[in-house]
């Protein structure tokens, strides 16, 4: 390429040979030859030449992790000129510390260090390493890749969930078990109690009985296994509020943590994710599915318009009888949620919708100080639709930009147990 | 080698990166003029420069030139290509006259036509030549006069018994309009004409030698047996049928020159001649595209401006002159981009939003208001829909147990700054009334007076605002309490709205 400079050169050089030829001036041509001779000088310079070894310490993180990146800059041909090297990073990565830029002397090796931070979940790539490879006088530069990308997976953090109490009003026989400190009907044993008219003769525990001459029955612990399937809208509407505080980071946090939980608790999750396509995993147990999970939810981005019932009708073959549907939603322009909960309702599903009150995230975001009335508006809208839905049988959790995850999802755990 | 290497390696790096190939037609361009200009000056006419109007060697026609402009006539030069004569006005042809004294560079065909053409409308020709390509433009004869070609130059010096000094500076009598002018010659040639009669041309003859003139047609200065004498044309006056312009065959320059222009009657001649072809006076055009510069940059001059010529001289060339321009600017558009500034980013960016780009709400939002409410009020009582639409007026009013709300959903009024705000304030405090819960609180339900059927309302007050009052007696102004308010079952109620 050429540069500013490179261009005003050329242009006066053929000026001048335009003008020495119109007003029969030699010195104008001596001019024009001059910057043609240089041109020609500059063009035929040998330039350096180099290659980059590019080391990063991980390429797996989570979110607000710190990424180290060094960079190592050789000479593979000496020549006349500069050399600047730029390694791109991503736009929603902060530098820490150092700098993606620097100028190389092509005198000996260097090694360039920068650190980076993700405060954003997501699929990354650091890099393409840029050679700016340009002569002495900068009339000619010229960019080369010296180094390709490398991609980086940023998670999203799980948020705990010890107290997390989430319970299934209908016991499914599963191979994998959901132990909660509840009596109930299964084979463990949970604690002793004391005989109450009407108890069945053989939860009686004789030994107890013979030993203290009271009546005392056995008790053991609930059986509650639990099928669940996630449903995260992610659709363009979900894009509301900043980069790290926005309604969908939130959704997928709480996605990610309550399906987390599950299958801590051998349960079988499954989870559909419909933003501009629809991607669903099946309910399954165990830790390699709880990957799959963190890394469908970390590549999870604000796009298109499908709406809820078109995801129900592509899950449908995942959804068993029994099944827990946990809707996560900004409950906004899509017209079939409110026939779906009635839908879903109706075949007996039980329906936990979580959903962020998204007219707060942008008026927190906006730091808007003036008269709220349209706000409050949609305010009242929703709050109407939401209600309409507590009618069809769901619980509804709402939650606001200034609730933190763990308060949101114990919020969600007294919901599930009222 | 080593060096050999060395050229390759850079010529490699060189064209290796694309930007550089923009200077490849560049190169190629200034080298091809540069072997021209070389070319015309040591290969093809090794001598000085001569025949210059704008010169003052004795071998130039600087005093020509100034005679002729003293005359009154208006002078001009060619220094492109004959061409360009092609590009005046043709209405302003007849008032000029084009003049090559000299032809050392041969005429393209091109040039021919356009010099052909100059004379159809009105322009006259003096072309002055003895050994060089002066043929070149009578060989390529106008379609309407083929027989030109039959007039020749012929490339031999011309002796006779008259003369001066010298047997080279031939002396020969002009006849011009009845005047006689005595001319002296400065090693001239002669004119051959090989046709008698022509019915598309005339020919008449102005000046010729003696009957004692002959050719050298070996070039030893020497008459031969076979260099047979006689009476040769030195200047011809030719006129096309149909054709307004006339042109001069003049078979030696040095008729012009400096040396020779006080001699005789050489410039009385000169004159008179351009007087009678000019009686109005014009423009006299002297072509020195026709010579020979020994001078390289002269030479690249004149390549660049015949190209410019040339390439300007019909639409096509314009059109490729412009497909080149514009193909060579988007190049250099493309390669010379702005050099990118690498920055470091370290900020987040914001993400928009789509919900609301106006906080206020207008009368535009009244719809949405109303049906908001409505829900409310339906969704609180636990109707549904069906059974929320088949409701009585005076049930909906119980329920509603809001006077401004009822009136805000049953009355249409000219609303005012601040009415919508003050309509959702009353909204979101809105809750339904519960019996149980006041029955158990003993506390007597908020809402006004259930309707009878017998209620009637007395009010047809135009200016009844149901928000506010305006007490013409006590001069106040101010939100109207609840109790204010009278019920009127009948008054500008459109319930249809609700339904």
């Amino acid at each position: 390429m050429w540069t500013r400079k490179g261009g005003l050169l050329i242009f006066l050089g053929t000026f001048s040979i335009v003008m020495g030829l119109i007003l029969s001036d030699f010195q104008l041509m001596i001019l024009a030859l001059v910057i043609f001779t240089f041109f020609l000088l500059v063009l035929v310079m040998p330039r350096p030449d180099i290659k980059v070894l590019r080391k990063t310490t991980n390429t797996t993180l989570f979110e607000n992790d710190d990424l180290q990146v060094d960079l190592k800059i050789d000479k593979v041909q000496q020549g006349f000129g500069t050399v600047e090297i730029f390694d791109r990073i991503p736009e929603y990565a902060e530098l820490q510390e150092g700098i993606n830029h620097m100028i190389y002397n092509p005198q000996e090796s260097q090694t360039m260090e920068y650190s980076l931070q993700f405060p954003v979940r997501g699929y990354y790539s650091v890099g393409p390493t840029f050679a700016r490879i340009s002569d002495h006088f900068n009339i000619f530069y010229h960019d080369q890749v010296v180094h390709e990308k490398e991609p980086i997976a940023i998670f999203p953090h799980v948020a705990g969930l010890n107290e997390f109490k989430f319970t299934s009003k209908k016991n499914i026989h599963y191979p994998g078990e959901f132990l909660t400190p509840q009596a109930g009907a299964s084979t463990e044993f949970y604690h002793i109690r004391d005989y109450i008219k009407g108890d069945p003769f053989k939860k009686i525990n004789w030994k107890v009985y013979a030993r203290k001459r009271e009546l005392m029955v056995n008790e053991y612990e609930k059986e509650n296994i639990c099928d669940s399937l996630v449903f995260l809208d992610a659709r363009n509407n979900t894009n509301i509020g900043s980069v790290v505080k926005n309604t969908l980071e939130y959704n997928v946090k709480l996605a990610l943590a309550v399906s987390n939980f599950l299958i801590m608790h051998r349960n079988q999750v499954g989870v559909v994710v419909y933003n501009d396509e629809i991607k669903v995993l099946p309910p399954k147990p165990g830790i390699r599915h709880q990957n799959e999970i963190l890394r469908l939810l970390t590549g999870v981005y604000a796009k298109g318009w499908t709406d809820l019932n078109i995801a129900l009708q592509y899950a449908k073959p995942f959804m068993r009888s029994k099944t827990t549907l946990i809707l996560i939603s900004n409950l906004e322009y899509d017209q079939t949620f409110l026939s779906s909960v009635e839908w879903l309702s109706a075949f007996g599903y039980r329906v936990i919708i979580i959903s962020p009150s998204a007219i707060r995230f942008e008026l927190n975001f906006s730091e808007y100080a003036g008269p709220l009335s349209k706000f409050d508006l949609f305010r009242l809208g929703r709050e109407n639709f939401i209600r309409e839905l507590r009618n069809l049988g769901a619980s509804v959790i709402e939650y606001s930009p200034e609730d933190p995850i763990d308060e949101i999802l114990e919020l969600f755990s007294k919901e599930i147990l009222r | 080698m080593e060096s050999r290497s060395r050229w390759r390696y850079i010529l490699r790096s060189t064209f290796k990166r694309r930007e550089n190939w923009a200077f490849i037609p560049v190169v190629i361009m200034i080298i091809i003029l540069i072997l021209y200009s070389l070319y015309s000056v040591v290969i093809t006419s090794p001598g000085r420069p001569q025949l210059s109007a704008y010169s003052d060697s004795w071998d130039d026609l600087s005093e020509c030139r100034k005679g002729i402009k003293s005359q009154g006539f208006k002078i001009s030069s060619i220094i492109s290509t004959p061409s360009i004569l092609s590009k005046f006005d043709t209405a302003e042809h007849k008032n000029m006259v084009y003049m090559a004294i000299g032809v050392e560079r041969a005429y393209t065909d091109d040039e021919a036509r356009d010099l052909w053409a100059f004379m159809s409308h009105g322009g006259n020709l003096i072309i002055a030549d003895d050994f060089g390509f002066g043929n070149s433009l009578l060989d390529k004869p106008p379609n309407a006069c083929p027989d030109i070609k039959d007039i020749n130059f012929k490339a031999k010096q011309l002796f006779d018994t008259n003369y001066i000094k010298n047997p080279k500076f031939v002396t020969v009598r002009a006849v011009l309009n009845g005047n006689a002018y005595d001319l002296i010659l400065n090693e001239p040639a002669a004119l051959e004409v090989d046709r008698q009669y022509s019915s598309t041309l005339n020919i008449e003859p102005i000046a010729v030698t003696s009957e004692n003139g002959w050719l050298d047609q070996d070039g030893n200065d020497v008459r031969e047996a076979n260099e047979m004498k006689g009476i040769y044309f030195v200047i011809l006056s030719l006129r096309i049928r149909e054709y307004g312009g006339k042109a001069i065959i003049i078979s030696d320059p040095g008729l012009f020159i400096n040396d020779n222009w006080q001699q005789l009657d050489n410039s009385k001649f000169i004159q008179h001649l351009l007087g009678s072809l000019l009686p109005d006076g014009g423009v006299v055009i002297f072509d020195e595209s026709r010579h020979i510069n020994h001078d390289t940059f002269e030479n690249t001059r004149h390549v660049v401006y015949s190209g410019l010529v040339y390439f300007t001289s019909t639409v096509w060339s314009i059109l490729l002159v412009v497909i080149l321009i514009i193909s060579f600017t988007i190049f250099i558009g493309v390669r010379l981009k702005v050099q990118p500034v690498w920055k470091n980013r370290n900020l987040l960016r914001a993400r928009h939003f789509n919900i609301l780009n106006y906080p206020y709400v207008s009368y535009q939002d009244y719809w949405q208001i109303y049906n908001t409410f409505l829900e409310r009020v339906r969704l609180g009582y636990g109707f549904t829909p069906e059974e929320f639409k088949d409701l009585d007026e005076k049930t909906l009013y119980n329920l509603i147990d809001d006077r401004y709300l009822w009136d805000f959903i049953t009355q249409s009024y000219t609303y005012y700054n601040g009415y919508f705000e003050i309509i959702i304030e009353r909204i979101s405090g809105w809750s339904p009334k519960m019996p149980e819960e006041h029955e158990h609180e003993n506390v007597a339900p908020v809402a006004v007076e259930p309707l009878d059927d017998n209620d009637e309302i007395d009010d047809n007050n135009d200016n009844y605002d149901p928000l506010y009052y305006d007490d013409p007696n006590t001069g106040t102004y101010g939100q109207k309490d609840h109790e204010d308010f009278d019920y009127d079952p009948d008054r500008d109620r459109d319930l249809r709205r609700w339904r």
